[in-house]
């Protein structure tokens, strides 16, 4: 009986042990997952903050965010950030790849020619970029320098120059196999080039890692801004004012947004203010 | 048929273990629902925050924004309202209400531009509101055809 009684002993300790083992398990887990989400909410709310402030802000500024969790951001059709294992949907960030740890957040208004969107770049303290130029792109590089002056990861170099790991090099000239930018594309080693029309176009493209994603994302934006203008120009059209012009040279903008194309849509909608219309834009 | 002091002892120290383990599992239970809690507190927070952030932008995005040759007039284009919807995906009420001059009390759309004062520019609710919150800010609102600003009232009704 004792034996027997005994038996009954160790059984149950086993039961109620492994009952009370596969409890503490899963909450544990549960309370990692809980606190996890908890840190991405804040993480999110801070971002959020923080774009707020930059689009705010009169003043081209920069704001700096740490990532407590790895946070990677990704586009495939729509911007997604992922916090931990948890997936959030964005707007408007640029980013390359993963960020943990601090990062300074800049903003630019895209234009085409009228304001189609204000972009986000997030970029680690820790990502160093060289931007190699030579003699013939040396005003583009004066340009992109006073444009990203708030910016401290980025260095400036003339060609040619001796490439470290750590660094990533983008090349203001015509060279094979490296991401090289013209004063009308950027071309990449193992993808196909990319037209922009404008620098902050041209930042969305160097700072992603998924430039083709951002274009079409940014191509859409154009032709849902250009619909917009085109509804607006319907409800402007009178007698006193034609706006004819303007809606044809809108009509083609989304296939070709050419600096051309753009320089003559603001030349019209000039001309529509001086002859007393309601500006488009 | 006796249980020796040894068998007595053993089984007590069983149940003691049992007992302990049982009150912990139960006071790691509600700190856990107490952990929820104060998640979905966090959640809210977060909504709330995101409904005052974009007060404060919605003004100024591509959508809404009156501009003349690109340049920010800090004004609503009244236009535009008619015409397009911000690009969001909470679920929210944004609408512009003309406060002055009072125009008639009316939902604003094309046929009935400008003899209207309510702008519903994005209106998603969910199956289900359990609750509600509007918060808003004045704003300008300029009519390109009149030519004239107004001053409006932009509301935005968070549902959760």
């Amino acid at each position: 009986m004792a034996k027997g009684n005994q038996q009954f002993n160790w059984i149950f300790v086993l039961i109620a042990g492994s009952i009370f083992l596969i409890f503490f398990i899963t909450v544990a887990v549960k309370y990692k997952s809980l606190q996890e989400e908890k840190t991405s909410i804040e993480l999110l709310n801070n971002l959020d903050i923080a774009i707020t402030s930059l689009q705010s802000s009169p003043f081209q500024t920069t704001s700096e965010l740490t990532f407590p969790l790895e946070t990677a951001f990704s586009c495939n059709k729509k911007i997604t950030i992922t916090i931990g294992n948890k997936q959030y949907q964005t707007e408007n960030i640029i980013s390359a790849g993963k960020i943990k740890g601090s990062a300074i957040i800049m903003s630019k208004n895209i234009n085409l020619p009228f304001k189609i969107s204000t972009v986000y770049y997030i970029l680690p303290e820790s990502a160093n970029y060289v931007f190699v130029y030579d003699k013939d792109s040396e005003e583009l590089i004066s340009t992109i320098k006073q444009d990203l002056s708030l910016l401290k990861n980025i260095n400036y170099e003339k060609y040619p120059v001796e490439e470290n790991k750590n660094y990533q090099y983008i090349y203001f000239l015509p060279i094979k196999n490296k991401i090289s930018v013209s004063k009308t594309s950027i071309s990449y080693p193992d993808k196909e080039s990319l037209p922009y029309y404008g620098s902050p176009q041209l930042y969305s493209f160097i700072f992603s890692q998924q430039p083709d994603c951002i274009s079409s994302l940014l191509n859409e934006k154009l032709e849902s801004k250009t619909q917009l203008y085109k509804n607006k120009l319907s409800l402007l059209q009178s007698d006193k004012c034609d706006y004819t012009l303007i809606n044809s040279k809108l009509q083609e903008l989304p296939g070709n947004p050419s600096i051309e194309n753009q320089q003559s849509i603001i030349e019209i909608n000039k001309q529509l203010i001086n002859q007393n219309c309601p500006a488009v834009f | 048929m006796k249980k020796n002091c040894g068998q007595i002892q053993n089984m007590e120290t069983i149940l003691v273990i049992f007992i302990v383990t049982v009150i912990i599992a139960i006071a790691i239970g509600l700190f856990y629902n107490l952990q929820l809690k104060s998640l979905d507190s966090l959640k809210y927070n977060y909504q709330q925050n995101r409904a005052y952030n974009l007060l404060s932008t919605l003004p100024l995005s591509a959508e809404l924004q009156y501009t003349e040759l690109n340049y920010d007039k800090s004004s609503i284009d009244a236009l535009k309202l008619l015409t397009s919807s911000p690009e969001l995906k909470s679920s929210m009420k944004i609408e512009i209400q003309q406060i002055y001059p009072e125009p008639p009390k009316k939902v604003c759309t094309i046929s009935n531009y400008p003899d209207c004062s309510t702008y519903i520019i994005y209106n998603k609710p969910p199956i289900t509101i359990t609750s509600q919150e509007s918060i808003s800010t004045p704003v300008s609102l300029y009519h390109p055809l009149q030519g004239k600003k107004a001053f409006a009232n932009l509301i935005i009704t968070v549902y959760y």
